[in-house]
């Protein structure tokens, strides 16, 4: 070694150079190729995929509290009719009145979504009109006698954020449906939406409006039996048609299904309008109603099934 | 440069001598100055060469190339104008640097392991393709038409071939790397969000919404991700919840899954149907999925296929219940319920990737998934609590990773083991 270092220091200085110059080359080199040939020991291959944005929907009781509180208990025909505000029996000249209808708000909500389909499939043991009405939110509402005139005044936030108030006569006031929801039951859906917060650990109360029109007015939306009148038997007893698809899909082949059982299916698609945060909260009512004199004959119970779905469409 | 005599007086010389001198140094000069032209042109060739080999016989440097090649078949690559380079929509940059371009192949006539011929794409860095079925009732992602985009149910095949060069078995050691992409929308200095125009007036989609402009970025680290963001859309809002991607980028990496076998979805009993057997679920250094797959003999030149398939669970009860005893399970299980080795990997996978696997994972979520992958004989012993917290664990991740990734990459490296 020392031999080498005393050769190397009698050199010139241009041998010095030329010296290690080949010396760093050769090397320099002796390094590249194997580098190089060891970052080329191994082959690749891919493949790219699209992700959906995800459907993110909820159903829910009214106030987008947890689905066990909608609840459609059993409905007594032979009931009394009830003040949909103040909950009191309703009493015309001295007389409890029979009830007509039952009402139930239900919760669609979600985020990102200016669309959705809504369907409703039910099935008809009992001899029941299901309407549907999309309804609003109110936080406060007061009635107001002028004149022996009754009105009641609505008021609440809406989405923007700014108030929105209005009125409704006396004689329609079965479409203001008064909801009281608990504390602690928003487990399931934790959307909040502007003009529309709850607080989850305390109670509130909240009014409904009812829309004047309903959204499958006239049968429209239907998708199988007779569509002007879906409630009606067709020629051959049955109310739902055993010649579409749907009971195809349904039964497959089987005919021996009880005739109230094939259920009618509805589907309608449904705008809304989302708040800053891109959530939005839309309200429904579904109004059961019977005809008198058809349910006058019917002497048993029966049950019915309703599902609701739905499916974000944009 | 000059070459000088050692020990010699050059001034006692004749004039002759000189010239004889300095002749002999222009020949030193110019035998050095060739075999330095030898060196930096045999360097040069063996730099350049697109072939593995780095061989210059003259010099006896050699380095091993490695003894198979890869194919994949399929008549058309998803999403070609995001990943073939060769493509003329390609945009460079979106798969970013680290990763390389990958490219369409070479198409070539092989011979699949079991006999039939058929044409495959070969090449270093490759496109996997697949085919389309024409299928239109059912989800699956290789539909013709109207192909739907991956969400949680989806699941796929891997169309990778190796082809080994030589007659002896030989092991390859597969890695599966899982890239992910979100696309940010731009926004203006009043943080309003830039819709394309056509010309003068939006443009408007088939529905009749505004367009807004988008860019895809690839998530890798908060940092760099929300710089990225910053730059190249102006999009404050997502540049500070960059935390947020790069959450979800994880949760897709924890919740698709591997497999090496292909299981039973048409069983005449429902209850025996499952998607997979055989799950890969050993991570390496790097974090990467990976095994070794062995090539059987006498397959030189043909096209060996490397079963993989990959599936983004549905539901967790798919995942994790060992049966159906409490009920809670909806849809096949990944893995069938008399395959408990295969029900042993995937509890302990769970275990070991519960940070990317749940949203809520937390000191419970050991026992929560002890509970549940644990066989129990009546419904009612069965722990619900433990069974409702990691499910809604797992959908959450399902909505994190579904708002914030947009596409991502399934790289497959494959080295010889």
């Amino acid at each position: 070694m020392k031999n080498i270092i005393k050769k190397f220091s009698e050199l010139t200085l241009s041998k010095k150079i030329q010296l290690i110059t080949a010396l760093v080359l050769t090397t320099g080199l002796l390094i590249a190729i194997p580098v190089y040939a060891w970052f080329n020991r191994q082959k690749k291959a891919a493949e790219m995929f699209k992700v959906e944005y995800p459907n993110s929907l909820y159903i829910n009781a009214a106030h987008r509290e947890d689905k066990c509180y909608l609840k459609l208990d059993g409905i007594n025909i032979n009931g009394y009719a009830k003040d949909s505000i103040t909950g009191e029996i309703l009493t015309e000249n001295g007389e409890k009145v029979k009830v007509t209808k039952y009402q139930y708000v239900f919760s669609v909500s979600g985020s990102s979504t200016s669309v959705f389909t809504l369907q409703m499939a039910h099935t008809n043991n009992n001899l029941f009109k299901y309407t549907l009405y999309e309804a609003d939110n109110y936080a406060s509402c007061s009635g107001s006698t002028v004149n022996d005139v009754t009105n009641y005044t609505l008021s609440g936030e809406n989405i923007n954020g700014a108030a929105k108030t209005t009125t409704i006569p006396e004689v329609n006031k079965d479409r203001i449906i008064k909801y009281e929801h608990k504390a602690n039951t928003h487990n399931e859906n934790q959307l909040q939406v502007i003009g529309d917060n709850y607080v989850k650990d305390s109670q509130s109360t909240v009014y409904y409006l009812r829309d004047a029109t309903a959204v499958n007015a006239a049968g429209s939306g239907y998708q199988n039996g007779d569509t002007s009148n879906p409630f009606s038997q067709n020629s051959t007893n049955y109310y739902a048609q055993t010649t579409d698809t749907y009971y195809e899909k349904t039964y497959g082949d089987n005919t021996n299904v009880e005739i109230h059982s094939v259920p009618l299916y509805w589907q309608g698609n449904i705008s809304v309008n989302t708040d800053n945060n891109k959530n939005f909260c839309k309200y429904f009512v579904l109004e059961i109603t019977w005809d008198d004199d058809e349910q006058a004959t019917q002497t048993e119970k029966e049950t019915d099934m309703i599902y609701f779905a739905v499916k974000r469409v944009s | 440069m000059k070459l000088k005599k050692n020990n010699v007086d050059t001034a006692a010389l004749t004039e002759e001598e000189r010239r004889k001198m300095k002749r002999a140094a222009l020949i030193k000069m110019l035998i050095i100055g060739i075999f330095l032209g030898v060196v930096i042109i045999w360097g040069s060739i063996a730099w350049f060469t697109v072939n593995r080999n780095a061989s210059s016989s003259g010099m006896q440097i050699k380095t091993a190339t490695l003894p198979f090649d890869i194919a994949t078949k399929g008549s058309s690559i998803r999403n070609e104008a995001m990943i073939n380079s060769e493509n003329d929509d390609y945009v460079t940059g979106i798969i970013g640097s680290s990763h390389g371009e990958y490219a369409e192949g070479t198409s070539e006539t092989l011979t699949a392991q079991s006999g039939t011929s058929g044409e495959y794409f070969t090449g270093d860095s490759l496109c996997l393709r697949f085919t389309p079925v024409d299928d239109p009732d059912t989800n699956d992602v290789n539909e013709a038409d109207d192909p739907p985009d991956i969400a949680p149910g989806s699941s796929g095949k891997l169309e990778l071939n190796v082809i080994p060069k030589v007659d002896t078995a030989l092991n390859v050691k597969l890695s599966l790397n899982i890239v992910a992409f979100a696309e940010v929308e731009k926004k203006d200095e009043n943080d309003e969000v830039i819709y394309k125009m056509n010309g003068d007036t939006y443009a408007l989609d088939t529905k009749g919404n505004k367009i807004p402009e988008t860019e895809i970025i690839e998530i890798t680290d908060a940092e760099s991700f929300a710089s990225a963001v910053t730059d190249k859309t102006g999009n404050t809002s997502a540049a500070n919840s960059a935390a947020e991607y790069v959450s979800a980028a994880d949760y897709l990496r924890g919740h698709i899954l591997f497999f090496g076998g292909a299981g039973d979805t048409t069983n005449a009993a429902e209850s025996s149907r499952y998607y997979y057997t055989d799950p890969y679920t050993v991570r390496d250094a790097a974090s990467q999925i990976y095994f070794t797959f062995n090539v059987p003999a006498n397959n030189k030149g043909k096209a060996v296929e490397v079963p993989i398939y990959w599936m983004w669970t549905n539901t967790f009860g798919q995942v994790a219940l060992p049966d159906n005893t409490s009920g809670k399970r909806n849809g096949y299980p990944i893995v069938s319920d008399s395959n408990t080795t295969a029900k042993g990997l995937i509890t302990t996978y769970l275990t070991q990737n519960k940070a990317s696997f749940f949203v809520n994972s937390g000191n419970d979520t050991d026992d929560y998934i002890t509970a549940v992958t644990a066989s129990v004989e009546d419904a009612d012993d069965f722990d619900n609590t433990a069974f409702t917290n990691l499910s809604t664990g797992y959908n959450q991740a399902d909505n994190l990773i579904g708002t914030h990734i947009r596409y991502f990459m399934i790289e497959v490296n494959v080295e010889s083991a």
